[in-house]
């Protein structure tokens, strides 16, 4: 087969698998506003909707699927550079220490605001989880500086601040009284129902990030390859590695900041359109925040309907349905194996 | 033509002052660990050195990256690769550097495939071939880089081992384009393993023992003596259809 044949069908599949999860995106975004302890069926939808339904729509339900979409999105674009970046299959923004020094400052922030007896707004929980990513990107950056700029190296002092923030994030439980563990506690879970009062201009810094980063597929291929690699078709290794971790730390940093902890999206995400596709990062970046943002969105819903009563935490959804899914198709096909 | 003038790269080669004439394929030998890959290392600008080092009366030392990546290429030393990727699209990297149309693009693909016998792994993964598959994928994306209808301004060719792991009719393959290369001009070092190819096959051996350059002349002087003194092995030297061939018989 000729070259030309084969650039030509894979331009045919990359668009046919984005149009795809598109579609499925929009279909669970329609699901999304209509579910919930008020439903909304779809007769009303091509009926026009009554007020109420429509104040339900535009003040609760549309608010927290917009953040379903831009966090979920954001955290599998994280895993899929994370992934090439590192050199490691496994890596993704918890494993690098940004989500636990994110979680360490917002839980310091609630367990002094129950010391003190002072009420602390979710906007002050998400200002301080975003600086703890912000330190962590910064020591990880500071210290990785001295030789070389390895992957495995990010790696490995990722994981080592990940650890000592889990220690004095257990130090903090510990001496915690039992309403802050619980606060503390749904908070680390992950919840999509924290980010739905922030207005619309928080997100903007967001989205240029997240569109900046969708453009470095180029960059990401030869990444891919290897660093030297990389050099030697004519890429500043340091500058773009830099570039890269600070964009991959603000949009996981945001996404801590927002929602939580929600393990398991950027790792799995990735993988799953790798599996998919046998594609590079030209199909696994874009498609990584569509599927990312139509995962979520699902675990949220689910999240939302499976307990009458309240909801349950989003990072728990993903991954009790996650880990299996990913499990049997590393079973069943040895993609992974390296 | 390369020059290299008290070149070092400190605790590994040198320093070293050698030079070749441009069009000519140099071969670099030398027992593991000897400094072969830091040399070509140092030579490409991935690592830092000391000394001159010019090509064409050019200091490579002052060329950016991007501009390097046009002038020269080079085949490292091959790394794990994870995450599956179609081989087209790695040999295709190699153009990257390059401002071209995509029909020049593909036809020279289609070129240096064809001629390293790829056309078949066009659409399979990249990280489930075996070494050698993978190290001919990565030899074309090099070749590719420096292909004289697609980057004219190539002037140089790095090859650390781009022998490792093929097997007998693949290497010969390897070596023949190279020689053409060379014929149109390009000065291409590759560092190799096989004293009887390297004889065979290039024009000038570069001999490295402990970072220190021990022989540097054309390749019909190279000899038993000096293969023993550098690689601590005795071996029969013979000649068969006009050719010299070692044969390693025991260790000194």
């Amino acid at each position: 087969m000729s070259l030309q044949t084969i650039w030509h069908k894979q331009r045919w599949q990359r668009q046919i698998w984005l149009t795809a999860l598109l579609a499925c995106l929009l279909i669970a975004i329609l699901i999304s506003l209509s579910s919930g302890s008020y439903q909304i069926g779809l007769t009303d939808w091509s009926q026009g909707l009554s007020e109420t339904q429509q104040q339900v729509i535009w003040q609760l339900r549309l608010p927290r699927t917009l953040l379903a979409i831009a966090v979920g999105g954001g955290l599998a674009l994280c895993g899929a550079v994370l992934q090439i970046l590192l050199h490691n299959p496994v890596a993704e923004p918890g494993l690098i220490g940004i989500s636990s020094g994110a979680s360490l400052l917002a839980v310091l922030l609630i367990f002094a605001g129950h010391q003190w007896g002072i009420e602390i707004p979710a906007w002050g929980i998400s200002v301080s989880a975003f600086v703890g990513a912000l330190i962590v990107t910064l020591l990880l950056l500071r210290l990785s500086q001295r030789g070389q700029m390895g992957g495995s190296r990010l790696l490995l002092l990722g994981v080592a601040i990940g650890i000592a923030s889990n220690a004095l994030i257990t130090w903090l439980l510990y001496f915690s009284d039992d309403q802050a563990l619980r606060e503390i506690m749904f908070w680390m879970m992950g919840s999509l129902a924290y980010g739905q009062i922030h207005p619309a201009y928080w997100w903007l810094p967001f989205i240029l990030v997240c569109g900046w980063l969708l453009c470095q597929h180029r960059k990401l291929a030869l990444l891919q390859l290897g660093s030297y690699q990389a050099q030697l078709m004519g890429l500043d290794l340091r500058k773009t590695h830099r570039k890269l971790v600070w964009a991959v730390c603000f949009i996981s940093g945001m996404c801590v900041a927002l929602a939580g902890v929600i393990g398991f999206i950027g790792l799995v995400v990735p993988h799953l359109l790798r599996l998919a596709g046998k594609d590079g990062p030209a199909f696994t970046i874009p498609a990584s925040v569509i599927a990312g943002s139509l995962l979520l969105l699902i675990a949220d819903v689910l999240s939302r309907s499976v307990v009458s009563a309240g909801e349950l935490p989003v990072g728990v959804v993903t991954a009790t349905i996650g880990a299996p899914v990913f499990i049997y198709l590393l079973v069943r096909r040895h993609a992974l194996a390296g | 033509m390369l020059s290299l003038v008290d070149f070092s790269v400190k605790q590994r080669v040198g320093p070293l002052s050698v030079s070749a004439t441009a069009g000519q394929h140099i071969a670099l030998l030398g027992p593991n660990g000897s400094g072969k890959s830091s040399l070509l290392l140092a030579i490409a600008g991935l690592i830092s050195s000391q000394g001159k080092v010019e090509l064409e009366q050019q200091n490579i030392r002052q060329w950016t990256m991007q501009c390097a990546a046009i002038k020269r290429a080079m085949l490292p030393q091959r790394t794990a690769q994870l995450l599956p990727i179609a081989c087209h699209q790695v040999i295709a990297l190699g153009v990257s550097p390059l401002n071209v149309s995509e029909m020049a693009i593909s036809s020279a693909i289609e070129q240096v495939c064809s001629r390293l016998e790829l056309l078949d792994y066009l659409e399979r993964d990249f990280s489930q071939l075996s070494g050698g598959e993978q190290q001919r994928i990565l030899l074309a994306k090099t070749l590719l880089q420096v292909w004289p209808t697609l980057n004219p301004q190539a002037r140089m060719l790095l090859l650390d081992e781009p022998l490792a792991g093929l097997d007998w009719h693949h290497q010969i393959t390897v070596l023949t384009v190279l020689r053409e290369l060379t014929q149109q001009g390009m000065t291409v070092l590759t560092s190799i393993h096989d004293f009887n190819l390297a004889v065979a096959h290039c024009d000038i051996i570069w001999c490295l023992q402990q970072g220190k350059l021990v022989f540097s002349d054309s390749a019909n002087q190279f000899d038993e003596h000096l293969i023993e003194q550098v690689f601590r092995l005795k071996t029969i030297r013979s000649q068969a259809e006009g050719q010299t061939v070692f044969i390693p018989w025991r260790v000194s």
